[in-house]
C-alpha cells in the first residue's frame, strides 16, 4: 500500500455510530515487506463510542513491561481522556492489520510513540471542530478536558461520545498540533499501571488462569534429552482414566485436573532417542577454543588491527565465556486452545501472536483467518514466549481428543525445553600506544545464532551474534570484528538483550583489563576513548558522579563500571561489592545512569533498571544452564536460582537523563552492563579477574 | 478420592479430590480461585503461598488433606481491609512488573505482619526469601512493606 504522509490517519466507519480512527505508521525494522518510506503499516485504532467510551485496541502483548499502560498514556495525553474510563482490547492476532504485533526488542514505545500521540491529537482536533460547530463558534475556542469538551462560555461542556458521531463526518486533519511537554498531564508523569489492580485482586486474566466449558487439562511429557525423539512408551502405571497419546513433541497426557496429568507423568515410562548422548558442557567449551583458534570469519575493519598488533609491545589478549540461561518466567509454558470444524482458536500468553498464527495456519492446513490468536497477559517472558512450540502442543491435543484443552508444562519441563540464551566465546586481543592510548580492538564472537538455527541457509556474512560487538562506541583507529558459527545442537533463542548481555560482558571486561594495563583509571580510560557529544559518555559521566567513583572505598571493597549503547538507549552502570575473609563476594550497591531520550511512564522505567538489574545479576552471579550426557541438567530453581529477597543489593541512585531524542528501548538496555560492572568491581575488591560466568556456579 | 471439607477465606467448601493432592490445584482447579499462582511444583519460588491457620504455607507442597478443618486464606480473601492495606501499598508503590508472583509476596508479608507488626529487617528478609521474583521487584517490596509498617500495620 502506497499512502502519503497526508493520509495516514483514516475514519473507519463503525456499527452503532461514534468515531473511529485507522492510523497507518511507517514500517519499522521488525516489518518484512519493507520497500520504501512511502510504505506504511495500520498500527493503530481508536474508537469513541456514542456512549463516551474510549478504546485503544492495542497489538502488543503485556509480560510486565507496562506496554498496555504506556500506549494508553500516549492516546490520552493528546486526546484529553478521561483517564480513568479508557479501555484497552487486546487485538485478536492478524498478519497485517495492526504491524508487528510482537513484543520485543524493546519497541513498543519507541514505535509507537509519534503515531498514538498523533492519533489522539488528531481524534481531539475533530472533536473541538464538532463541538465549535454545535456552539457555531471555532474550534479554536474550544478546549477539551477529562473526555469532555468545554468552551469559555460553556462550563459543563459535551462529552467526546456526544460529540463523535458527528465528528467522524469531518475531514481528517493532517496538522492537528501536540502538545508541548510543558502541558503534558500524563507524559513523563509516574502513572500507576492499568493491568496492575485485577492482577492483585486474583482475576484470571493470567494464560495458566484461563478456562472454558468442557475444557480437559494437559500435560505433555518432553525428551529428557536434547533434541531426542520418542522411541516408544508403556503408561499401564499410570490412572487408566486418563487419556495418553503419542504427540510430534512428546507424549500428551489428559484428564480433569492439572495434578491429575502432572502426577502421572512420573509413572510413565519412556524410551527417546539420545542424539546428543556425548554433549557436554565442557564438550561445547572445548569446540568454541577449537573455533577460536581456527580463526573466524571478518565481519568488520577499520584501519588494520593486525600491523597494529605486530608493531606495538603493549598489548593483551583475554578470553571470556559465557554459559546458556535459562528465561524462566515464573509462569511456565502454558496455552489454551479449541480445534474445531476447521476453526482454531488458542488463548495463549505469547510475545509473538503472528507467527503462533501463522505457524498453527500452515501446520493444521487451517485457513489463517480461521485461526483465532488471543494473546493473554503472561507473567514474564523476557523472550522465552517469542516462540510458538507450546501454542502448536495445545491444538495437537485439542486435535485428538476435539475437545477445549489447556496445556500446563510443569517447571522442569519448562526449564528442560527452553530456547536458551546462547553460551559463547568471546576472544579479544587489544593494542595500547607508547601514549598509553587504545589503538586496536578485535573482537572474535564465537557463538551458535539463533537466526542460523532456525533458518539454515542466513547469510552469516552479516551475523545476528556480533550485535553489541559491531557497534562498540569507542573510538579506536585499528578495528576488527571476526565471527565463528558454532552449530549448536541446543536450541538458542532471544533473551532480554539477546547478544549485549555477552557481547557488552566481553567488551566491557576487556575495556577494564586494558585500562589496567595503560595505567589508567577505568572511567577515565573509557571517557577518552568516547567522543566528546556522545551521549554514552554523558551517561558514563553520570554514573561516575552518583556513584563517587573518585572516593576511596575501604579495602575489600571494590567498584566496576560498564557502558554501553543498544535498543536505542544508552546505560552506564556502576556495582560496589565487598568480599568477606572467605572470599565470598557480596553485591553491596548499583548505580544506573540512563539516556533513552523521550520516555512515557518515568516509574515504569525505573521499575524496568531495577527489575533489569537483579534479573542481569542472577545471571552473572549464578546463573548458568548446563549440559551432560545430552540432557541439561538443572530442572528447577534450586538449581536454577535468581536472586532472592536477601541477596537483592541497595539500588542507591537511578539518574535519568533529560533530553528531547527519540524514544528508546528500556527493557533491555538495563541488562547488558551489570555482569561486566560487577566483575570489573571483584577485580577491583580482590585483584580476581572472572572471564567465566557465572561467578558462582551452582553444582 | 474423598469427600474434604475445606474453610477458605472463610466460606466452607465441600470437594470430591484424592487426600494426597496438592492444595494448590484444589484451590485453582477444584475450586476454581485464581489468585493463587503456580510456579514450581517444589516448594522452590512461593508463587502458591496462602495462609494455613495464618502461616505462610507453600499450597503446592502441602496436600489438601492437611488443610482440613484448618482456615485458610488466599489472596482472594485479602481484598478487604485492614489485609487490603498490604494490596494498597504494593499498588500504590507500583511493586509489580508481570505481577505473577506478587500473591504470593503478599501473602509471605501479610503472614509475617499479622504475627509481627513492626518487624526487623532481618525478619522481613527471613519471611520474604522463600519468594522468587523473575521481575527482580524487590526493592519496591520492601518498599511496600515498609510503608505498611509505618501507617500501623494490618490488624
Amino acid at each position: 500500500m502506497a499512502l502519503t504522509r497526508r493520509d495516514f490517519i483514516k475514519v473507519v466507519s463503525v456499527a452503532g455510530g461514534g468515531l473511529m480512527l485507522k492510523a497507518y505508521m511507517p514500517n519499522f525494522i521488525y516489518s518484512k515487506n519493507k520497500k520504501s518510506e512511502e510504505d506504511f503499516t495500520p498500527a493503530v485504532f481508536i474508537k469513541i463510542d456514542s456512549s463516551n467510551v474510549v478504546t485503544l485496541i492495542i497489538s502488543r502483548p503485556e509480560m510486565g513491561q507496562g506496554a498496555r499502560t504506556a500506549v494508553a498514556m500516549l492516546l490520552s495525553e493528546e486526546l484529553e481522556a478521561d483517564w480513568e474510563k479508557i479501555k484497552l482490547e487486546m487485538a485478536l492476532a492478524h498478519p497485517d492489520k495492526y504491524g508487528s504485533m510482537t513484543a520485543g526488542g524493546s519497541t513498543t514505545v519507541r514505535m509507537f510513540y509519534t503515531i498514538l500521540r498523533k492519533a489522539g491529537a488528531t481524534a481531539k482536533d475533530m472533536l473541538l471542530t464538532a463541538a465549535g460547530k454545535k456552539w457555531n463558534i471555532d474550534k479554536s475556542q474550544c478546549f477539551a478536558k477529562n473526555g469532555r469538551v468545554y468552551s469559555a462560555s460553556d462550563k459543563k461542556g459535551l462529552s467526546f461520545g456526544e460529540l463523535a458521531d458527528d465528528a467522524s463526518k469531518l475531514p481528517v486533519p493532517d496538522d492537528a498540533p501536540l502538545k508541548n511537554k510543558k502541558d503534558f498531564v500524563l507524559l513523563e508523569k509516574p502513572v500507576h499501571r492499568l493491568d496492575m489492580p485485577e492482577k492483585l485482586a486474583g482475576k484470571p486474566v493470567f494464560g495458566i488462569d484461563f478456562e472454558m466449558p468442557e475444557m480437559i487439562f494437559a500435560t505433555v511429557v518432553h525428551s529428557p534429552y536434547v533434541g531426542g525423539k520418542l522411541l516408544d512408551f508403556d503408561s499401564s502405571a499410570a490412572d487408566s482414566k486418563l487419556k495418553i497419546f503419542k504427540i510430534s513433541n512428546g507424549i500428551a497426557i489428559c484428564g480433569d485436573s492439572t495434578w491429575k496429568v502432572f502426577d502421572a507423568k512420573n509413572k510413565i515410562k519412556a524410551n527417546w532417542e539420545n542424539p546428543e548422548k556425548d554433549l557436554s558442557s565442557d564438550v561445547i567449551s572445548n569446540s568454541f577454543k577449537k573455533l577460536g583458534e581456527a580463526g573466524g570469519t571478518l565481519i568488520k575493519e577499520d584501519g588494520n588491527f593486525d600491523d597494529a598488533f605486530k608493531n606495538n609491545s603493549k598489548k593483551l589478549e583475554a578470553e571470556y565465556e559465557l554459559p546458556f540461561l535459562a528465561h524462566a518466567p515464573m509462569e511456565a509454558m502454558n496455552c489454551s486452545a479449541y480445534f474445531q470444524n476447521n476453526k482454531i482458536e488458542v488463548w495463549a500468553p505469547t510475545q509473538s501472536p503472528q507467527p503462533v498464527q501463522s505457524s498453527l495456519s500452515q501446520i493444521f492446513k487451517v485457513p489463517i483467518e480461521n485461526v483465532f490468536v488471543h494473546s493473554l497477559f503472561s507473567g514474564g517472558g523476557f523472550g522465552r514466549r517469542l516462540n510458538w512450540d507450546y501454542p502448536i502442543e495445545a491444538v495437537e491435543i485439542s486435535a485428538e481428543l476435539g475437545k477445549p484443552v489447556k496445556v500446563v508444562w510443569n517447571r522442569p519441563d519448562d526449564m528442560q525445553n527452553d530456547f536458551y540464551r546462547p553460551a559463547s566465546l568471546h576472544k579479544l586481543a587489544g593494542v595500547i600506544n607508547e601514549k598509553d592510548e587504545l589503538i586496536g580492538w578485535k573482537h572474535h564472537v564465537i557463538s551458535p545464532s539463533i537466526r542460523a538455527q532456525r533458518n539454515p541457509d542466513t547469510d552469516m556474512k552479516q551475523p545476528d551474534a556480533v550485535d553489541g560487538a559491531l557497534q562498540l562506541q569507542y573510538v579506536i583507529p585499528n578495528f576488527r570484528i571476526d565471527f565463528s558459527l558454532y552449530k549448536s545442537a541446543v536450541p538458542v533463542g532471544a533473551m532480554r538483550s539477546v547478544y549485549n548481555s555477552q557481547t557488552a560482558f566481553a567488551n566491557e571486561s576487556f575495556i577494564d583489563e586494558a585500562a589496567v594495563l595503560a595505567g589508567k583509571d577505568p572511567f577515565e580510560f573509557r571517557r577518552k576513548l568516547l567522543p566528546e557529544d556522545s551521549r554514552l559518555r554523558k551517561v558514563l559521566e553520570k554514573a561516575a558522579e552518583i556513584s563517587n567513583w573518585n572516593e576511596k572505598l575501604l579495602s575489600g571493597k571494590g567498584r566496576g563500571i560498564a557502558c554501553h549503547f543498544c535498543f536505542g538507549s544508552y546505560v552506564s552502570q556502576v556495582v560496589q561489592v565487598s568480599s568477606d575473609a572467605s572470599g565470598k563476594i557480596k553485591v553491596e550497591k548499583v548505580f544506573a545512569a540512563v539516556d533513552c531520550g523521550k520516555y512515557v511512564n518515568p516509574d515504569g522505567l525505573r521499575n524496568q533498571i531495577e527489575g533489569g538489574i537483579v534479573f542481569a545479576l542472577s545471571a552473572a552471579m549464578q546463573g548458568a544452564i548446563t549440559v551432560e550426557g545430552g540432557s541439561i541438567k538443572q530442572k528447577n530453581f534450586d538449581t536454577y536460582e535468581p536472586l532472592r529477597y536477601n541477596q537483592t543489593p541497595e539500588i542507591i541512585e537511578i539518574a535519568i537523563i533529560e533530553n528531547d531524542e527519540a524514544p528508546g528501548g528500556m527493557g533491555e538496555p538495563c541488562v547488558p552492563c551489570i555482569a561486566p560492572a560487577l566483575c570489573n568491581a571483584i577485580f577491583a575488591a580482590t585483584g580476581n579477574r572472572i572471564r567465566k560466568l557465572p561467578v558462582y556456579l551452582k553444582k | 478420592m474423598a469427600i474434604l471439607n475445606l474453610s477458605i477465606n472463610k466460606k466452607k467448601y465441600s470437594v470430591d479430590v484424592d487426600p494426597s493432592t496438592p492444595l494448590l490445584w484444589v484451590i485453582r482447579d477444584t475450586i476454581g480461585l485464581k489468585g493463587t499462582k503456580f510456579g514450581c511444583g517444589e516448594g522452590f519460588c512461593g508463587c502458591c503461598t496462602v495462609h494455613i491457620n495464618g502461616e505462610a504455607a507453600f499450597s503446592c507442597s502441602t496436600a489438601v488433606k492437611d488443610a482440613v478443618n484448618k482456615e485458610i486464606t488466599t489472596l482472594e480473601g485479602m481484598q478487604e481491609k485492614p489485609l487490603r492495606k498490604i494490596i494498597d501499598a504494593w499498588l500504590e508503590q507500583e511493586v509489580s512488573q508481570c505481577g505473577y508472583c506478587q500473591p504470593g509476596q503478599i501473602m509471605s508479608a501479610a503472614s509475617l505482619l499479622l504475627k509481627n507488626p513492626k518487624p526487623t529487617d532481618d525478619q522481613i528478609e527471613t519471611a520474604m526469601t522463600g519468594n522468587l521474583c523473575r521481575c527482580g521487584t524487590y526493592t519496591r517490596i520492601k518498599k511496600a512493606i515498609h510503608k505498611v509498617i509505618a501507617e500501623g500495620g494490618i490488624k
